[in-house]
Formats: structure tokens, C-alpha cells, sequence
């Protein structure tokens, strides 16, 4: 956690968040494995907080230098308004398009690259999907979706949408890396929270921490 | 009879929400780890009736814990509680010897079941 976010939030609301994305991701990945006989091997997950300032120098980091990534971007909205990243290593397309049957008979003139997009923006869709269901179902929260938009190599701060921080908010940043066996594929998923109330993700967090206190 | 448990799981919540459940069902002896190697390792000191283990953890997993508390004891029991349930996860758990798999967050009802499932299992091994 940075500096800034010392104070933010408890070490039992923190472990409650890691607790929530553990098993979001947990039925992500058993959703995948219904669509694509692939087992992913699960990491335990980070948590950050940053303030709104340290985004800009974060998101960056994190994305500015993968022109050897493929990244779909999928927007949500609920009690928090969100956008959550998948990240492949590039090897990943063609080995998904070989896993998943509906893309095995494909016309022979459709490209690779937008065979590629296509699969991997279905494989985001599932994964994302999943995932941020699972995060509201557990915080007794509803959300909708923008679809899910494939993003070639590079993402920076300034590509973000202009209103996703409007004023002094914090951004939470849940981040899994996970392995698929046997596929030699590396991901991560990174869920951005926009939290214009800190108050909002202290009380999401007491309430789930509640039930087994 | 089962009087000794441990519980190991890297989330204080998750170990927070099995204690409270269990403790609504009789007074145990409670003893907690934070990673399947500090797991491990309390397991040899402790030598509980029984373990709640998690999955997906830091310096060990859930998975490398139990083949090596099966090593020790063959006998152990073990219920697994994780957000791990893709099928070869399940497969994998059976193939160790687990009692039963759990999927997090696991329910109240569900755990006091199994912990009635090992408690016939301990009694039917000390009739024998």
C-alpha cells in the first residue's frame, strides 16, 4: 500500500477486500474452466490504495510499456464506479483461439489479429464478468456494464476516460496474477475503483467483515 | 471426539468467520496460521483432531500443506475452504484425502455439517 493510504482503511478492511477479490477471482476462473478445459493456478491478491494524484504515475507503470500486452478494458458501474483490466502476455491470443471451440471453424479470410481480438475480448468478458458479479453479489450491490473494449500494446493515464476522476477521490486497485497450466499463459487482472467517498469502501468493508465477527 | 482444531487461512476474516461458526457448536481448542507453511508447522506441534485449510496462500498453498500433513498423519482430516473450485482443484483435493471441499464464503450450516461428518469419522476410528 502506498504511503498515503496508511490511514485509509484498517488492516481488517484491507484483509476483508483480498478476502472479496480471492474469491471473485476463485469463481471467475471456475467459469473459465466450464468454457475452455484450462486449469489457472490462483496468487494470493494485492491490494493499493492511491489517491487520485498517484494514479496518473501508476497506471503508467503498469501499462505504458506493454506493446507485448494485449489488455481488454471493461467499465462498470454500482455503489462505486470502476473499470477493470485483463492483461495477456502476447502469446496468449493464438493459444486461447486453439482452446475455445466456437473459434476453431471460423471462416478462413477472418485475420488472426481479429481472431485474436475477438477471443480475448470474449475470454475478458468471462473472466471480468464473473469476477466484479461476484465483488457486488458479496457487497450486496448491483452493477451494469459498458462492454468490454480490446486494447493492442500500449495504455496510458491519458486514455482513461476524462471523467473517471473528477475531484480528490482514492482509487482502490485490486490486482491477481494468475498462470494457465500447461498453456504457458500470464495474466493479470487489475479492478480500479473510483472511490469519490472513502466512506463508501469503509462501509462495503465493515459490512462483509460483519457477518463473520 | 474432536477437542483440537486448526485453522489456517492468510485472511484474519476467513479465520474470523470459521472460529465464530465452529464455536457456536461446542468449546475447541483453536489454534491459527496465516500461510500453509506456518500451517504445516503448527500442524506437527499441535497435532489437531482437525484442520480448516484455504487454498490460495503465500510461502505454501493449501494444496502443498495437505500432501505434507498426509505424509505425516495419513489419518489427518482436513476440510478445505477456498474460492479455488475449478474441477481439477476438487479432483486434486479428493486425490489428498480431504474430507470435503467447501466454497468460500462458506455457510454456516455447511461448516457445522462437515465438522459432524469428521466428528463420526474420529469416533468410528476410536471404536476400532
Amino acid at each position: 500500500m502506498t504511503s498515503s493510504a496508511g490511514n485509509v482503511l484498517s488492516e481488517l478492511q484491507i484483509d476483508a477486500f483480498k478476502e472479496i477479490i480471492n474469491i471473485a477471482f476463485g469463481d471467475a476462473a471456475a467459469s473459465l474452466s466450464e468454457v475452455i478445459e484450462l486449469h489457472a493456478t490462483l496468487n494470493v491478491p494485492e491490494i493499493k490504495i492511491l489517491h487520485s494524484k498517484e494514479l496518473r504515475e501508476f497506471i503508467n507503470k503498469a501499462f505504458g510499456a506493454g506493446e507485448d500486452l494485449h489488455i481488454v478494458e471493461q467499465h462498470y458501474t454500482s455503489k462505486f464506479k470502476g473499470i477493470a483490466y485483463l492483461v495477456f502476455s502476447r502469446n496468449s491470443g493464438k493459444l486461447f483461439i486453439s482452446l475455445l471451440e466456437e473459434y476453431r471453424d471460423m471462416p478462413a479470410n477472418m485475420s488472426i489479429n481479429l481472431l485474436e481480438k475477438e477471443t480475448l475480448t470474449e475470454v475478458g468478458n468471462i473472466i471480468i464478468g464473473a469476477c466484479i458479479s461476484k465483488i457486488a453479489e458479496l457487497l450486496l450491490d448491483v452493477v451494469s456494464y459498458l462492454p468490454p473494449r480490446y486494447i493492442d500494446g500500449k495504455y496510458l493515464y491519458e486514455d482513461m476516460p476524462g471523467n473517471f476522476f473528477d475531484g480528490e477521490g482514492y482509487a482502490v486497485i485490486l490486482k491477481t496474477i494468475f498462470q494457465f497450466e500447461k498453456a504457458d499463459i500470464t495474466g493479470f487482472l487489475f479492478l480500479l475503483i473510483n472511490m469519490d467517498s472513502i466512506g463508501k469502501i469503509k462501509e462495503a468493508a465493515d459490512k462483509f467483515i460483519a457477518k463473520y465477527e | 471426539m474432536i477437542k483440537k482444531i486448526l485453522i489456517v487461512d492468510d485472511s484474519i476474516v476467513a479465520r474470523m468467520g470459521i472460529k465464530k461458526f465452529i464455536s457456536s457448536d461446542a468449546s475447541y481448542e483453536i489454534r491459527e496460521a496465516s500461510d500453509g507453511l506456518k500451517g504445516f508447522e503448527e500442524f506437527k506441534r499441535f497435532s489437531p483432531d482437525l484442520t480448516f485449510l484455504d487454498l490460495t496462500m503465500p510461502v505454501m498453498s493449501g494444496i502443498q500443506m495437505l500432501e505434507e500433513m498426509k505424509k505425516v498423519d495419513n489419518d489427518a482430516l482436513a476440510i478445505v475452504i477456498t474460492a479455488d473450485t475449478q474441477p481439477k482443484t476438487i479432483e486434486k483435493v479428493k486425490e489428498l484425502g480431504a474430507l470435503t471441499l467447501l466454497r468460500k464464503p462458506p455457510k454456516k450450516e455447511d461448516v457445522l455439517n462437515a465438522l459432524s461428518k469428521a466428528k463420526e469419522i474420529k469416533e468410528s476410528r476410536v471404536k476400532k
